[in-house]
């Protein structure tokens, strides 16, 4: 197991942005260093399926958005 | 039916997000940016999950916090030293903000910590002051006050390092206020510290990851956790300027700062 936490920067709008892995009780959640800081992670709808969403709640247009870059990021990590 | 962030969620799943909402609304360093910070503020450290070879990254009190404080107003007196109001003498300032590597098991207040309560202090960089004494213009000797310079040091190429630490639980017996705090280990100054931390040529026990993995997860003996926590980091795999005076109140308190009469570090002794 690696104690690295995890560092890695997305491009959201052509800027390079900072994304760092956290661990809090257990479970993984991101922290997107925006000027206003956004706290992101994986939930599971109703229905079953996977959705991004902010924590605390407020802003889950930029969840959806920001979401799948960070996903994209892991897909096409080496 | 329960919504988070308008989207529809099982009762059990709301139940689980609303509870890491509440663990994280006590997180203040995830609004800025990871740093050892000043005395006594928060910072994050990684801390061993119990009976689980895991972490948690949480946030800590800087300075460590012995049981027998009682609450606020005797940490403050602990920390800050006073009149005593009931012996009627001074008391002087008591510091845990560091603990000295060589001394985990020589100190009463640490031992405990230093054997059970293991932890990382998660650091991008730390302060230090470098003394100067300049001569003096009339006599030629260097002056008896030192000039003292702050100095931003960190790991070469590294975003993030570990500091070996010690930390404590500490409730506050009058408002029931809980806190963990921790110290940082330090260990002797290696040829870029002793320059810089010249006063007292310490430094931090700064750990490579598999030496913070044993730290954090080993079930070590007194030999070895005095032999991690003494460990030197390799002076040429630091860095360090000079920052304002100020720094402190400063909004971007890593900017560099040239003082004209500051003399270099010695880089060919590393």
């Amino acid at each position: 197991m690696s104690i690295q936490p995890d560092i890695f920067e997305i491009s959201i709008d052509g800027n390079l942005i900072k994304v760092r892995g956290i661990y809090v009780q257990g479970q993984t959640l991101f922290h997107v260093d925006l000027k206003r800081p956004l706290i992101l992670m994986r939930a599971s709808h109703f229905e079953g399926y996977k959705f991004w969403t902010s924590m605390p709640e407020g802003r889950q247009p930029e969840a959806e958005k920001i979401g799948p870059l960070i996903e994209e990021y892991f897909r096409s990590k080496p | 039916m329960c919504y988070y962030n308008g989207q529809k969620v099982t009762r059990a799943e709301f139940i689980r997000l609303k509870q890491l909402e509440k663990a994280l609304a006590n997180y203040d360093f995830l609004q800025s940016d990871l740093k050892i910070g000043f005395d006594y503020e928060p910072n994050a450290v990684l801390k061993c999950i119990e009976e689980k070879e895991d972490f948690d990254i949480v946030q800590m009190e800087w300075g460590f916090i012995p049981h027998y404080i009682n609450n606020r107003e005797e940490l403050q007196h602990f920390r800050m030293g006073g009149m005593n109001p009931r012996t009627g003498k001074y008391d002087p300032p008591i510091l845990t903000l560091n603990a000295i590597g060589e001394e985990l098991f020589e100190k009463i207040t640490y031992k405990n910590a230093a054997k059970e309560r293991r932890c990382l202090v998660l650091s991008s960089g730390f302060y230090e002051w470098r003394h100067i004494f300049p001569a003096n213009k009339k006599t030629g000797k260097p002056v008896k006050t030192a000039v003292k310079y702050p100095y931003h040091i960190s790991v070469k190429e590294k975003e993030y390092f570990f500091m070996a630490g010690i930390w404590n639980p500490w409730t506050d017996k009058n408002t029931g206020e809980h806190v963990d705090s921790f110290a940082i280990v330090t260990t002797k100054a290696n040829k870029l510290m002793e320059q810089i931390h010249n006063s007292k040529k310490r430094m931090p026990a700064i750990l490579n990851e598999d030496l913070g993995y044993e730290w954090l997860f080993g079930k070590l003996d007194e030999k070895r956790i005095t032999e991690i926590a003494t460990i030197q980091y390799p002076a040429t795999e630091m860095e360090a300027y000079p920052v304002a005076k100020d720094f402190r109140e400063a909004l971007d308190p890593l900017k560099p700062f040239e003082y004209e009469e500051l003399p270099a570090l010695e880089l060919s002794l590393w």
